[in-house]
């Protein structure tokens, strides 16, 4: 059937049928690319994006539940004034490795920013606890984050 | 060929699993993963679906004089930022990760009945009971009836679970307790949930046995003679721990009673 | 540009805004997608196939279509590419179903049967031994360990399990077939251990085989060896389908069926006379699958890295590489000696409490020095410093001057790790070579060494940028494609900026007096450094051309009611020569310490009846960021004279060494002794209770 919802900020129209993962159909109808599929069991966080401006796990997601609701994913997120100032400080920290994990950590940051303006080490780890990284051991990923936090992170730009 | 509905009335959804037994789908994160697929196809799915996660009557927090009433489709996200007393929005903050929390299912962790649900320890200690629906009607449950075992509960395959109702009542301390391999993001091996007031105690056990371990005759023991030990005596006889691939029996039944014990010396010297 | 300036990442931008492509979002066109259909057994006869009827659009590629030899090249060719009238794991590869329908493919594959005719399978390391089922078995003796005067022995054993190294991209390959040319891109390391073992298989030369890395989300050995299989399976199924043909695994499927860290059995006999170490008996058993792979490799390295930072006057080391009919074994970071060190480690920690001495002053006694043998009988040329990293690092810890305080521990170890291949490997088996071409203003590094997370675009481009004085932009690092980069070994063993770094700082110094010419390419060959001198048959001589070293001390907290342990921190003092780059070194570091952690506290995974237990993330547990403890990193200078601008190998070292001194940190919080890891809180009590 015919799927309506907001994507990246277009209406656009899909065909699919209502149980299909959103995860497919942005990667396979979209070719959105940037939202991976690292465990498809939503622990790893590798595929997180926002729904109506809740960051969720897009493995996880049936299409019958996007109907009508607007999806931002990294392609419309990394046109924003904000992600400037999260790729400054990624790239400044060393917090990118083999850079699979890194879009969706990139939204939970946002996300964590959303929450908590300034927030501290605990708020940083409860606030990442759903992103897996193997390369990194996370050290420079929080070292980004306080960049951002030193810097004023505006998450409304 | 599965059949999928998205119907557009609660009232709908009901016609429909009257007529067939149907997966029910909510927030998903367990259908999800039980039924999972190679990426790209759809989902091991061997039922009908009904999903209705669009049912904006099921996602209120209300309250009377003698409950809370909870909406099914509440998220996880939805009860630690409402205004519920901190005991019970405290576990819910302790679930998953941020992520799972904004799509998690109140009503979905309980009607899936794993023996690790987080969930089921706190309703268990505070009598809750829920609200299932179908074309017949309503009818109320309470907690410890609906939950049968594993993965299964009273249920009826026509029946929703619409709301759930916890008991309005003041506690003075709690203590929530939840264990995983790791820090965060992780399934319980065991979780402990005690609520203490001047004449009251509620112990509740999670994932040691299959269901919660609650057993109101030894609380009410307890707060006759206060004696520790034979309250662990007790709790230890309700134990029917298992080894499994997250932990063992002896660390679950062991670490469960460590923390019983530590919380009730604790609030006994007066801390 | 000097080596000495901080600079970013010159790869990372795609990487932060989803941009960059990895094999599974490459298009390609008329693309087939394949799966894998498995052995549900751990040994037996295939005595039946019965696939469904043909359907169009779905194709069975299996051992009959491959033309030429159904083996996967490794050391030995006893891995087929397609099992065919036997298997010997769960898991094992029988056919792939391919399809552009995945829905039909998985019908399809519903719906076939398999019949077995079962074979008792081997499943421990015990009863391989008591059955015989060795492949390998390698035994080096210093001294004279028979006839050695001793008044007391301190025997222990110890175990480990397997380790899934969970990068986060799974494994995945696409095979395309013009007619002509086979081309294969992939999640790879070693793109040329793919090339030859297609050229093996399919009886194919280099002009009609091809092999392209594609962005590598993650490896750690995991993508060493194991691709050739899958590689050689979509090759053969691309030629049949005359279509590309794109294999991706689940990550359950990742996990329970392709290579993982060798699960190890260790003996160690130390005999003592008046308190001192006068011999160590060292036995070490790996638990090696069905096929031999590299597993006689990584029990090398395992065993040539003992005894560790000591030497004695009586050694003796055996190992084992144990058929079995478990998943098959292969290449994870630190190659047997995270599984030897952890042994030998622990083992000094545990020693040095039964001497009553302290566990830093008790393992300086027998610290190596330059100029000293080796356990092979080798030479240490270099200048080595355990006793000053020693100092940095108490001073670094204040350990002297702690309070001891209740259920809080302290653990240590001190760790080689030699770089590159073992003995003559790089002269005899990789012989290296290395292009760096210059056109007009730019200077190509043309390597089959891959980018995969470690950064070894940013280190090479910066060792090449620094010896010709030039600008980090003016460096174009090419894609390992075997169309047009030479065969300059495998990223593996640490080598990469050691190795094939030193070989472009060579390159890039022919350059220098070339740099007015439009074009000029360098070619550069590997050269075996005169005092490396090696015995294969013997094991004798220099094992490693050089070492690296670390000393490091972890903190944990033991919770009296849950037995859950906390690593607060982990104190590493670092001799790798000179880091090329501090920022890479130090993700390096940290990357390596958690995944060190995570073996040593966290990652369980056992298997039963050749099935693999914990093959989700929701019970094969890595650290999240909640986790961590605080890292504390430092480090010593120390140059290494052949290697570019004195650089030695760190990647595999930070791993190593972590799970004994976490190991030894428990047992120093609890007073009591283990024997295995991870240390789990289970674990914790049954030691407890053992009262």
């Amino acid at each position: 059937m015919k799927i309506n919802f907001n994507l990246n900020n277009k209406a656009v129209s899909v065909e699919s049928t209502l149980s299909r993962r959103l995860l497919d159909v942005l990667r396979e109808e979209f070719d959105l690319t940037g939202t991976k599929e690292g465990c498809a069991e939503g622990e790893c966080g590798a595929c997180l994006l926002y729904v109506d401006d809740l960051l969720v796990n897009s493995c996880l997601i049936p299409m019958a539940n996007v109907i009508g609701k607007s999806v931002i994913t990294i392609e419309a997120f990394s046109e924003t004034l904000a992600y400037q100032a999260i790729e400054k400080a990624f790239v400044t920290s060393g917090a990118v490795q083999c850079g699979y994990c890194t879009p969706g950590m990139v939204m939970a940051v946002h996300e964590l920013f959303k929450t908590y303006p300034s927030p501290s080490l605990e708020h940083v780890k409860e606030g990442l606890s759903g992103n897996l990284c193997r390369c990194t051991g996370y050290q420079m990923i929080f070292d980004a984050v306080e960049l951002l936090r030193e810097g004023g992170y505006r998450h409304d730009q | 060929m599965i059949n999928s509905y998205r119907p557009q009335s609660i009232e709908a959804a009901l016609d429909i699993l009257n007529e067939k037994t149907c997966h029910i789908f909510a927030g998903g994160t367990d259908l999800m993963i039980r039924k999972r697929q190679w990426q790209g196809a759809e989902r091991k799915f061997t039922q009908d679906i009904v999903f209705i996660n669009h049912f904006t009557e099921l996602k209120n927090i209300e309250k009377d004089e003698i409950f809370y009433k909870i909406g099914s489709l509440v998220t996880q996200a939805d009860m630690v930022k409402s205004d519920l007393p901190e005991y019970i929005r405290e576990p819910y903050r302790q679930m998953s990760h941020p992520a799972i929390r904004n799509i998690a299912t109140v009503g979905g962790n309980i009607v899936n009945a794993a023996s690790v649900a987080d969930s089921l320890p706190i309703l268990y200690a505070l009598d809750a009971e829920v609200l299932l629906r179908s074309v017949e009607g309503i009818r109320q449950v309470k907690i410890e009836n609906f939950v049968l075992g594993k993965y299964k509960t009273l249920r009826k395959s026509n029946e929703l679970l619409t709301h759930v109702l916890i008991p309005v009542k003041p506690y003075s301390g709690y203590f929530y307790k939840k264990l995983g391999q790791r820090k965060a993001s992780i399934l319980s091996k065991l979780s402990v949930f005690i609520l203490m007031n001047q004449d009251d105690i509620r112990i509740a056990i999670g994932a040691v046995n299959e269901t919660v371990i609650r057993n109101r005759t030894f609380e009410m023991d307890y707060l006759s003679h206060k004696n520790i030990d034979v309250l662990k005596d007790n709790y230890q006889s309700l134990m029917m721990g298992m080894d499994d691939k997250r932990s063992t029996k002896d660390y679950r039944e062991r670490v469960a009673l460590n923390l019983i014990e530590d919380y009730l010396k604790g609030v006994q010297s007066g801390l | 540009m000097k080596i000495s300036d901080q600079i970013v990442r010159v790869d990372v931008v795609e990487k932060i805004n989803g941009t960059l492509k990895y094999i599974e979002d490459i298009k390609f066109d008329n693309l087939h997608y394949a799966r894998t259909l498995r052995s549900t057994v751990a040994k037996g006869h295939i005595k039946s196939i019965t696939y469904p009827e043909k359907e169009a659009g779905i194709f069975v590629v299996d051992a009959s279509d491959v033309c030429h030899k159904n083996e996967v090249a490794m050391i030995i060719m006893d891995m087929p590419i397609f099992a065919d009238k036997e298997v010997n794991y769960i898991g094992e590869p029988i056919s792939l179903i391919v399809g552009k329908d995945k829905n039909q493919v998985i019908s399809f594959m519903s719906r076939i049967v398999v019949e077995y005719d079962l074979i008792e399978p081997v499943l421990t390391i015990e009863s391989g031994l008591e059955k015989a089922q060795v492949f390998t078995d390698h035994t080096f003796e210093v001294g004279d360990i028979n006839s050695m005067t001793y008044d007391e022995c301190f025997e222990r054993t110890y175990e480990t399990g397997y380790q899934e190294q969970m990068y986060m991209e799974k494994q995945g390959v696409v095979a395309t077939f013009d007619g002509d040319i086979v081309t294969v891109y992939g999640s790879l390391q070693c793109p040329y251990y793919v090339l030859n073992a297609m050229k093996h298989a399919l009886n194919l030369d280099d002009k009609h085989v091809r092999v392209i890395q594609t962005p590598t989300g993650g490896a750690f050995g995991g993508k060493e060896e194991y691709p050739s299989l899958i590689a050689l399976q979509v090759a053969v199924a691309s030629m049949k389908v005359k279509a590309p043909v794109r294999l991706i695994f689940d990550r359950r499927e990742d996990m329970a069926f392709t290579t993982k860290r060798h699960p190890s059995k260790s003996r160690v006999r130390t005999y003592l006379k008046d308190k001192r170490i006068v011999g160590m008996d060292f036995e070490i058993a790996l638990d090696s699958g069905p096929y031999i792979g590299l597993s006689d490799v990584v029990l090398q390295r395992a065993i040539f890295t003992l005894t560790g930072c000591y030497m004695f006057d009586n050694i003796r080391v055996n190992g084992k590489t144990v058929k079995t009919n478990n998943v098959f074994t292969g290449a994870f970071r630190g190659f047997g000696a995270p599984q030897s060190m952890y042994a030998l480690e622990l083992h000094m920690s545990q020693l040095a409490r039964y001497l009553k001495k302290d566990p830093v002053d008790f393992r300086a006694d027998y610290f190596v020095h330059k100029g000293e043998m080796t356990s092979t009988k080798g030479i240490f040329n270099e200048e080595i410093y355990l006793e000053k990293m020693m100092e940095r690092l108490l001073e670094n810890t204040n350990y002297r001057n702690q309070k001891r305080e209740d259920h809080v521990g302290y653990g240590f170890a001190f760790i080689p790790h030699g770089g590159g291949f073992t003995g003559d490997g790089e002269a005899v088996h990789i012989k290296a070579e290395v292009h760096l071409k210059k056109m007009k203003d730019k200077i190509h590094i043309l390597v089959s060494n891959v980018e995969m997370g470690q950064g070894a675009i940013t280190a090479l481009s910066k060792i090449v940028a620094s010896v010709l004085d030039i600008d980090m932009a003016d460096v174009i690092y090419t894609i390992p494609d075997t169309f047009h980069v030479p065969d300059s070994g495998p990223t593996v063993a640490s080598r990469t900026t050691m190795v094939v770094g030193g070989l472009l700082y060579k390159a890039a110094e022919k350059m220098k007096s070339r740099m007015h010419e439009e074009e000029v390419l360098i070619i550069e060959h590997f050269k075996q450094p005169d005092y490396i001198q090696w015995n294969q048959e013997k094991l004798e001589g220099n094992a490693y051309m050089a070492y690296s070293w670390s000393a490091l001390m972890a903190r944990v907290e033991v919770d009296q009611l849950t037995y859950e342990v906390k690593c607060t921190d982990i104190y590493g003092v670092y001799d790798v020569g000179l880091p090329i780059d501090e920022k890479l070194l130090l993700g390096q570091v940290q990357g390596g310490v958690i995944q060190g952690l995570g073996y040593g506290l966290l990652e369980n995974m056992t298997s039963e009846n050749g099935q693999i237990q914990h093959h989700s993330f929701s019970n094969y547990v890595i650290p999240t960021c909640v986790d961590v403890p605080k890292i504390h990193t430092d480090w010593i200078i120390n140059k290494f004279l052949d290697g570019p601008f004195g650089a030695k190998s760190v990647g595999e070292l930070t791993l190593v060494g972590v799970a004994p001194a976490v190991a030894a940190a428990v047992e120093d919080a609890i007073a009591k002794e283990m024997y295995s890891i991870p240390v789990l809180p289970e674990k914790i009590l049954e030691a407890l209770n053992e009262n």
